[in-house]
């Protein structure tokens, strides 16, 4: 299978709602082959990714709705805090 | 050692075991842990014992700063003027500037350009986005992004509160930083004396490394090491780290430290009394370098240049010193001196733009 369309799968497959699955998929898939490759075996190991983003777009899109610096920064804190993890992960294994 | 990109210094970052968030999706309004460049300039043994994160070698890291930066564009609709931030018109002016990168690295997967340099602070370009960094000056102190800027259709928006930058004489003169003080995209902040010390020590602290590691497995090249605590650190002096190459006339001085196995190439020109120094390291990509610093120079004074080559390590640097060799004759220019290979030998050259003169810094 097309890793795009592997990508929609895992998604599809998730326990989002269905407009949250639509968009997330229709976002993901802009990415290059290699991260797309790399999302998808994020989300078979850790599908609570899957919510993770989708909370994400929905947070990012309410910060710039309610012009909020405060929320947004929280969410570019929380990101930064989500990649410090996999690097430390990545570094233990 | 020195604050450009090149593997070299992707070495030292590695080494360095700095934090990487290059990938960090744009317009944050508070510094998050900035993507670590690769930069020699921090170096210091001080500083190997943070932790390295990388995103370069980070394949799942990157993947996930790339779907937030995608999670961005997808939450901030076209037209949308996000928060308060300042937004400058678009000009010819800001296009002209945006497109001057220092140098250009590329990742393979992606290319990242740095706008400006300084021991203070870093701009980058990446996409359409700007990333203003406040380097880590004192120990432990990371690098961090204190502004994010996007290019929006020819213009440049911020968002949130304008951070105050620590800007030195060099960076108040250089015409994007004075574009983005006279736009309010940036404040000035005032630079401690405290942090003015430490940052040109980080800078004399990667350099003593480089002389240190260039010693080692050989006795001869401990006398040769530069005794870098010794020499005082002359603010006004242009300093070019490794990878980078820089210009400046009238009387300044431009300078590199520890050519270890990189190669530096200086052009002099005795009519604009105008210099350029370059510092080329064999184990990166140069791109397009030696042509962008040639550029600078009137062709119709090509006869009158003095070109010389400083550097390198016998075993370890004749690809480097062919290749500018090379990319010199092409241009139909000659090599006025060179100064090249040898064993294990570091060296530290200083180019006067008064006159021409290259002087090597020698230990006490």
């Amino acid at each position: 299978m097309d890793k795009s369309e592997e990508l929609k799968d895992t998604i599809f497959k998730s326990t989002l709602e269905i407009q949250d699955k639509n968009e997330l998929s229709r976002i993901l898939v802009k990415l290059n082959n290699k991260s797309i490759n790399t999302l998808v075996d994020l989300f078979k190991e850790k599908p609570e990714w899957i919510l993770k983003f989708s909370n994400n777009i929905k947070a990012k899109k309410k910060a710039f709705a309610s012009k909020d610096p405060k929320a947004w920064n929280d969410i570019i804190e929380a990101e930064a805090l989500d990649l410090l993890e996999i690097a430390i992960e990545e570094i233990d294994e | 050692m020195d604050e450009t990109s090149n593997s070299s210094r992707e070495r030292k970052d590695t080494m360095n075991k700095k934090l990487d968030f290059s990938e960090a999706p744009p317009i944050p309004e508070k510094p998050v842990q900035p993507k670590q460049e690769p930069n020699p300039t921090t170096a210091s043994n001080e500083e190997e014992k943070i932790l390295d994160i990388d995103s370069t070698t980070s394949t799942k890291g990157h993947a996930i700063s790339e779907a937030y930066k995608e999670l961005t564009k997808a939450a901030n609709p076209k037209n949308q003027t996000p928060s308060d931030g300042v937004k400058t018109e678009g000009s010819n002016e800001l296009q002209n500037l945006l497109s001057k990168e220092e140098y250009t690295h590329d990742y393979g997967d992606h290319q990242e350009q740095y706008l400006f340099t300084s021991p203070f602070l870093r701009i980058e370009k990446s996409g359409g986005v700007i990333r203003i960094v406040k380097r880590g000056i004192q120990d432990g102190e990371q690098d961090r992004v204190v502004s994010h800027l996007l290019i929006e259709n020819g213009n440049l928006v911020v968002i949130g509160e304008v951070k105050p930058l620590p800007l030195d004489e060099r960076s108040k003169n250089n015409p994007l930083i004075k574009y983005l003080l006279k736009t309010g995209v940036i404040i000035e902040e005032a630079i401690s004396e405290e942090d003015s010390d430490a940052a040109y020590a980080v800078i004399a602290g990667a350099a003593y490394a480089d002389a240190r590691a260039a010693a080692a497995g050989a006795a001869a090249a401990a006398a040769a090491a530069v005794r870098l605590k010794d020499i005082k650190v002359d603010h006004n002096v242009l300093q070019v780290l490794q990878g980078q190459y820089k210009s400046d006339k009238d009387g300044k001085k431009i300078m590199t430290l520890g050519l270890a196995n990189c190669v530096a190439v200086t052009i002099y020109d005795p009519i604009t009394k105008t210099g350029a120094l370059a510092h080329f390291d064999p184990a990166q990509e140069s791109g397009h370098m030696f042509g962008n610093m040639i550029s600078g120079f009137n062709q119709k004074n090509y006869d009158q240049l003095q070109i010389r080559l400083v550097g390198g390590w016998s075993g370890n640097s004749e690809r480097v010193v062919h290749y500018l060799r090379q990319q010199i004759a092409s241009r139909g220019l000659e090599i006025t001196s060179e100064d090249v290979l040898g064993d294990n030998i570091s060296r530290c050259i200083v180019l006067d733009t008064a006159n021409g003169n290259l002087t090597y810094i020698q230990a006490n």
